[in-house]
C-alpha cells in the first residue's frame, strides 16, 4: 500500500474516525473538511485514491467528482453516502467511481475498495511508465526513420516504401535495421503497436 | 345536541315552499277535473241533441201526412161531410196530442170556418192569406197566442184553384217532448225557431250561444233546433271527485315531503361523516408527511455518528489486537461522545413522534424553537442557508402542548427553508422570539420570494399549496394547533420574503411574576 488516500467529508467526527481506522491498517490518509480545501491542495498532491462523501454543503461529492473527471484527473474514486439513493449511485458510477458505499461504512468494504483503487492506480502508473518509455524510444529516431516507421505501421512493404520515398529498397532496408536496433524489435506488428502508442501520446 | 335538532325538524310544519307546491298541485288537479267534466258534458248534450233532432224530424214528417189526409177529406167531402172532417181531426188530435188545433177555412168566405181544438178566431184571416200565398209547399207561422206553438198552412186542394185553407197548430213543447230525462236537468235549454228567424220556443236569451243548432230534416218544416246547457261550478266540479283529487294530491305531497326530508337527513349524516373523516385524514396526513420528510433528514443525521462509531470501534479492535491499550482508551472516549450524539438525535425524534392526546403544560417556547432548530439544522446547512435564531435570555412561558407547538415551529422554519431554496442570493431564515406585556410573539421570516397575492387569502386553507410536492396541510394544521393553544398564526407584512407570526398568550404564572 503505497499510494495515499484522500478523504473529503464535512463531518469532523466521521473524518477523524475514518482516518484513524485507515491509519491503523497502514494506509496513508489525508483528510479534507470540504471540496474547496481539497481543490486548493490538489496541485501539490501525489496520485492517490479519493474517498468522497456525497452530501456536503456548497459542492457535493458528486460535483467534485465531475469536476475532477472534467479536468482529466483519473484517480480512482470511492463515493460514500448516508442515503444510498440509486440516482446518486448511478451518477457516481457514470463518473467512473470504482465503488459506492453507504454509511456507516464497514472497514472491510472500505479497505477492499481502497485496494481496488490502488490496484487501478498501479495499473495506471505502469501504463503511464510504458507509454513514457515508448515515447523516449520513438524520440530517439531520426525524422527519416520516423517517416519510414509510420509507413511500416500502415502496412507498406519495403519496396512500396522505397517507391513512395523515391529511394532504393536497399536504403529503406538499412533504415529499418536502424529502427529495429533502436526500438529493440523488427517485428512489423510490434513496430505498429509502438507507433500507435506513441502517436496517441504525441 | 344534534339528535335534538333533528327531532325538532321532524315535527316542524311543512315549509312555505311545500305548501305552495301543494296548493299548485291542488289547483292543477281541480282544473283537470273541470276540463274533463266540461268535455263530458258537451259530448253528452251533443248526443242528446242528435237524438232529439231525429225524433222531432220524424214527427214533423207525420204532419205532412196528416195535412195530405185532411186535405183529401175536405176536397172529397165538401160541405156535406163536415162531420167526417171533424171526426178525423178529433181522432188525429187524440193520437197526436202535440197537434192542438186544426182549422179549415173557405177561401171564398161562403162557408163558415171549421175549427177543431184550440184556435184563435183572429187567425182565420191569417189562414186565408197564408193559404193563398202558399204555393206547392206549406207556409209556416208562429201561433199568435199561448201556448208556444207554430202553424202549418196549406191550400186545399193543392192547386191554383184551391177552395180551402188548411191549418195545423203544433205545440212546440210537445213536439220536442221525449223520454230522455236529460232535458229535465237544470241548466239545459232547447229552442225552436222558424226558418225566417221567428222564435217559437225558448230563445236567444235563455240559450245564450247554443252548443247545438241544426234545422229539422223535414222538407216542409225546416225548423231550427237549438240546444244548450249552462254549466255551473257544481256541474264542472263534482264535490266527491274534487275531494278525492285533493286527498290524493295531499297524500302524494306528504309522501314526497317525508321522502325528501329523509333523503336530506341521510345526505347530511353522510356529509358530516365525510367531514370528520377528512379532518382525521388531514391531521394524520400532515403528521405522516412531516414524519416522512423528517425521517429522511433524521436518517442522515444518525448516519454520521454511526459511521464514526463503526470506524472507531473497528480501529480500536485492531489496536487492541496489537495491545496498544493507550490509544484504545482515547478512542473509547470518542466512541462514547459519538454514541451520545446519536442518542441526542434519537431523543429529539422520540419527543417529536410521541403519540398521545393534546397535553397542556407550562412550557418555555425557547425549547420548542431549539428543538425545531436542531431538527432542521441539517437541511439548512445542506441548502447553505443561514438559520438565525434570536431568543431572549429569560424563559418564554406559555401553556400549551409541547409537541404541537414544536411541530408548528418546525413547519414554519421548514417552509421558510423551502422558500429560500428557491432563491439564488443570500439564503437566510430568521426566528425572532420576544415577550410582550401579555403575550409571546415569534416571527419566522425568510429571504425567499414571498407569498404571492393570489395565494395570500387561501394560505391557511387545507390543500392549498404552491409547492409541487406539498400537501397544503402544513400551514392549515399549524394554525389549528396555535389556535388550540389560545394563540394566533398570521402572515404579516415584510419588506422581503415572507414573515409568519405566532402569537401566544403569556402563561398566568409568568404574568404574575412580571407584575
Amino acid at each position: 500500500m503505497t499510494a495515499p488516500v484522500y478523504l473529503v467529508d464535512d463531518d469532523e467526527a466521521v473524518r477523524d474516525a475514518l482516518s484513524l481506522l485507515l491509519s491503523t491498517v497502514g494506509i496513508d490518509v489525508r483528510a479534507f473538511p470540504g471540496p474547496e480545501d481539497f481543490l486548493l491542495t490538489l496541485p501539490k498532491l501525489d496520485p492517490g485514491c479519493l474517498i468522497l462523501d456525497i452530501r456536503m454543503p456548497a459542492i457535493s461529492g458528486l460535483k467534485l467528482q465531475e469536476r475532477l473527471v472534467a479536468s482529466g484527473l483519473a484517480w480512482p474514486t470511492v463515493v460514500i453516502s448516508g442515503h444510498g439513493d440509486i440516482e446518486a449511485c448511478r451518477k457516481a458510477f457514470r463518473n467512473g467511481a470504482i465503488d459506492f458505499l453507504s454509511k456507516p461504512v464497514d472497514e472491510q468494504d472500505l479497505i477492499d475498495a481502497i485496494q481496488k483503487g490502488q490496484a487501478a492506480l498501479d495499473r495506471l502508473a505502469s501504463l503511464e511508465a510504458e507509454r513514457r518509455e515508448t515515447l523516449t524510444l520513438i524520440s530517439g529516431l531520426t525524422p527519416r526513420e520516423r517517416e519510414i516507421l509510420s509507413l511500416v505501421a500502415r502496412g507498406f512493404a519495403t519496396r512500396e516504401i522505397a517507391g513512395a520515398l523515391d529511394v532504393s529498397p536497399r536504403t529503406v532496408e538499412s533504415h529499418r535495421a536502424a529502427i529495429g536496433a533502436k526500438l529493440g524489435t523488427t517485428s512489423p506488428a510490434e513496430l505498429t503497436r509502438l507507433w500507435i502508442e506513441a502517436e496517441g501520446a504525441l | 345536541m344534534k339528535t335534538k335538532n333533528i327531532s325538532i325538524q321532524g315535527r316542524a310544519p311543512l315549509s312555505r315552499a311545500w305548501v305552495a307546491s301543494w296548493l299548485l298541485a291542488c289547483c292543477t288537479a281541480v282544473a283537470v277535473v273541470a276540463l274533463w267534466e266540461h268535455r263530458a258534458q258537451l259530448s253528452e248534450i251533443t248526443v242528446e241533441s242528435e237524438r232529439l233532432h231525429a225524433v222531432a224530424s220524424q214527427r214533423a214528417d207525420q204532419h205532412d201526412a196528416h195535412l195530405t189526409a185532411l186535405s183529401a177529406i175536405a176536397v172529397a167531402g165538401g160541405e156535406q161531410r163536415r162531420d167526417l172532417f171533424r171526426e178525423v181531426s178529433g181522432a188525429i188530435m187524440r193520437f197526436y196530442p202535440r197537434i192542438i188545433g186544426i182549422s179549415l177555412v173557405s177561401l171564398q168566405g161562403d162557408v163558415d170556418a171549421l175549427d177543431i181544438g184550440t184556435f184563435d178566431t183572429e187567425a182565420h184571416g191569417l189562414i186565408r192569406e197564408a193559404a193563398q200565398e202558399s204555393s206547392a209547399s206549406p207556409v209556416l207561422l208562429r201561433y199568435p197566442s199561448e201556448p208556444p206553438a207554430y202553424m202549418i198552412f196549406k191550400r186545399s186542394p193543392n192547386t191554383e184553384v184551391a177552395r180551402y185553407g188548411l191549418a195545423l197548430v203544433i205545440d212546440a213543447a210537445a213536439l220536442l217532448d221525449g223520454d230522455s230525462a236529460f232535458w229535465a236537468r237544470r241548466g239545459t235549454a232547447r229552442g225552436l225557431t222558424l226558418p225566417d228567424g221567428t222564435a217559437i220556443l225558448g230563445g236567444g236569451a235563455d240559450l245564450g250561444s247554443p252548443q247545438y243548432a241544426r234545422a229539422l230534416a223535414s222538407n216542409t218544416q225546416p225548423l231550427r233546433l237549438e240546444t244548450g246547457t249552462t254549466l255551473t261550478a257544481a256541474d264542472l266540479l263534482p264535490a266527491g271527485m274534487i275531494a278525492l283529487m285533493i286527498a290524493g294530491v295531499t297524500l302524494v305531497t306528504l309522501v314526497l315531503h317525508a321522502t325528501t326530508r329523509q333523503w336530506a337527513r341521510v345526505r347530511a349524516a353522510e356529509r358530516r361523516a365525510e367531514l370528520s373523516g377528512l379532518e382525521t385524514r388531514l391531521s394524520h396526513a400532515s403528521r405522516v408527511n412531516a414524519l416522512g420528510e423528517m425521517a429522511s433528514g433524521m436518517a442522515h443525521e444518525l448516519t454520521q455518528p454511526l459511521t464514526a462509531i463503526l470506524a472507531q470501534a473497528q480501529a480500536a479492535r485492531r489496536l487492541a489486537a496489537r495491545g496498544d491499550g493507550e490509544r484504545v482508551a482515547g478512542i473509547l472516549e470518542d466512541l462514547i461522545g459519538q454514541t451520545r450524539r446519536a442518542s441526542a438525535i434519537l431523543e429529539r425524534l422520540r419527543t417529536w413522534t410521541r403519540p398521545g392526546e393534546h397535553k397542556t403544560e407550562l412550557i418555555d417556547l425557547r425549547e420548542c424553537i431549539r428543538v425545531a432548530e436542531t431538527l432542521l439544522a441539517g437541511q439548512a446547512s445542506q441548502l447553505d442557508a443561514r438559520l438565525a435564531v434570536v431568543v431572549p435570555p429569560s424563559p418564554l412561558l406559555v401553556v400549551g402542548d409541547r409537541v404541537e407547538l414544536e411541530q408548528v415551529l418546525f413547519n414554519l422554519i421548514r417552509n421558510a427553508l423551502d422558500a429560500v431554496a428557491e432563491t439564488v442570493g443570500a439564503r437566510k431564515v430568521a426566528v425572532d422570539a420576544a415577550q410582550l406585556t401579555d403575550q409571546v410573539v415569534i416571527d419566522v421570516s425568510d429571504t425567499g420570494p414571498g407569498v404571492q397575492p393570489d395565494v395570500r387569502d387561501r394560505l391557511f386553507t387545507p390543500f392549498v399549496t404552491t409547492r409541487e410536492k406539498g400537501t397544503g396541510l402544513g400551514l392549515a394544521l399549524s394554525q389549528r394547533l396555535v389556535e388550540r393553544a389560545g394563540g394566533d398564526l398570521t402572515l404579516v407584512e415584510a419588506r422581503e420574503g415572507a414573515r409568519f407570526r405566532v402569537s401566544l398568550p403569556l402563561a398566568h404564572a409568568a404574568r404574575e411574576a412580571a407584575s
